[in-house]
């Protein structure tokens, strides 16, 4: 069982910053990530990201393909284009964000906070989501055919 | 903690609650850690249908739980947690040969550079 759910909110520098290290860790490689995609911009083809190997071996976009360019679109403020590369993704950037902050908010409290992610059924919906939008973005006809990216 | 059990699942404290089982009630005590971010995390972006069955896993982590078998729902939380990190080392091990394969075709070109540059 992790330290620093003791019960009781975390006090003086010590306890916070231990409270800190994993959520601080997690918002360092996001920002690692997030500059290596600004500079590497894969929305311009035949740069240095790699391309999703799914993608590359099979000719079909996986649920995550198009999650590097939302995310350099979104980095530079183009919600419509990062919603095109891939809207379920930028929906999951959401949830990942306030589940983030709960995690943060209860290390710091000493007691965890309940997410999106600790309800009964997020699961089975995450995975439901998952499957569609890996069948409907491969769809070749339209209105389906404006989601592969 | 309390009694001849392993502590219960989750981070609740050791506080004056009346001392509980690790599986039972079940209605009052919490589901174990799915791992459902880990799951969602290499699937969305490792690409490998690893993390589908971390996902499936996970799913199965509070229907067993709350159906009455403990022991099941802990092995398929120590499931989910297994699959999504073969699924992120997966994709390590994908991006660690493509950096190979870049490193070669570099090297490669490299020593060809001088037949190649007239």
């Amino acid at each position: 069982m992790s330290t620093v759910y003791r019960g009781v909110p975390a006090r003086g520098a010590r306890a916070v910053a231990l409270a800190l290290a994993g959520p601080g860790a997690v918002v360092a490689g996001a920002g690692v990530a997030c500059a290596a995609v600004w500079l590497g911009d894969p929305t311009t083809p035949g740069g240095p990201l790699p391309v999703c190997p799914t993608k590359l071996l099979f000719g079909i976009d996986c649920p995550g393909c198009g999650g590097m360019r939302m995310a350099y679109s979104l980095l530079h403020g183009d919600f419509s284009a990062a919603l095109h590369y891939n809207a379920v993704a930028l929906v999951f950037v959401a949830l990942l964000a306030w589940s983030g902050a709960a995690w943060t908010a209860g290390r710091l409290r000493g007691r965890a906070m309940r997410s999106w992610l600790h309800w009964r059924w997020t699961p089975h919906v995450v995975g439901v989501t998952f499957a569609l939008w890996f069948v409907l973005r491969n769809l070749p006809f339209a209105p389906f055919s404006g989601l592969f990216v | 903690m309390t009694g001849p059990y392993p502590p219960p699942g989750g981070p609740y404290p050791p506080g004056p609650y009346p001392p509980q089982g690790p599986y039972g009630p079940y209605s009052y005590g919490p589901p174990p850690d799915n791992h459902l971010v880990w799951a969602i995390l290499s699937t969305v972006f490792c690409c490998v249908p690893f993390g589908i069955v971390a996902i499936v896993k996970a799913t199965q982590v509070n229907t067993l739980w709350y159906q009455g078998f403990p022991a099941e729902a802990h092995r398929a939380a120590d499931e989910a947690r297994k699959w999504a990190m073969w699924s992120a080392l997966s994709l390590a091990i994908l991006f660690g040969l493509y950096l190979l394969v870049v490193l070669v075709v570099f090297l490669i070109v490299g020593a060809s550079a001088s037949r190649l540059v007239p």
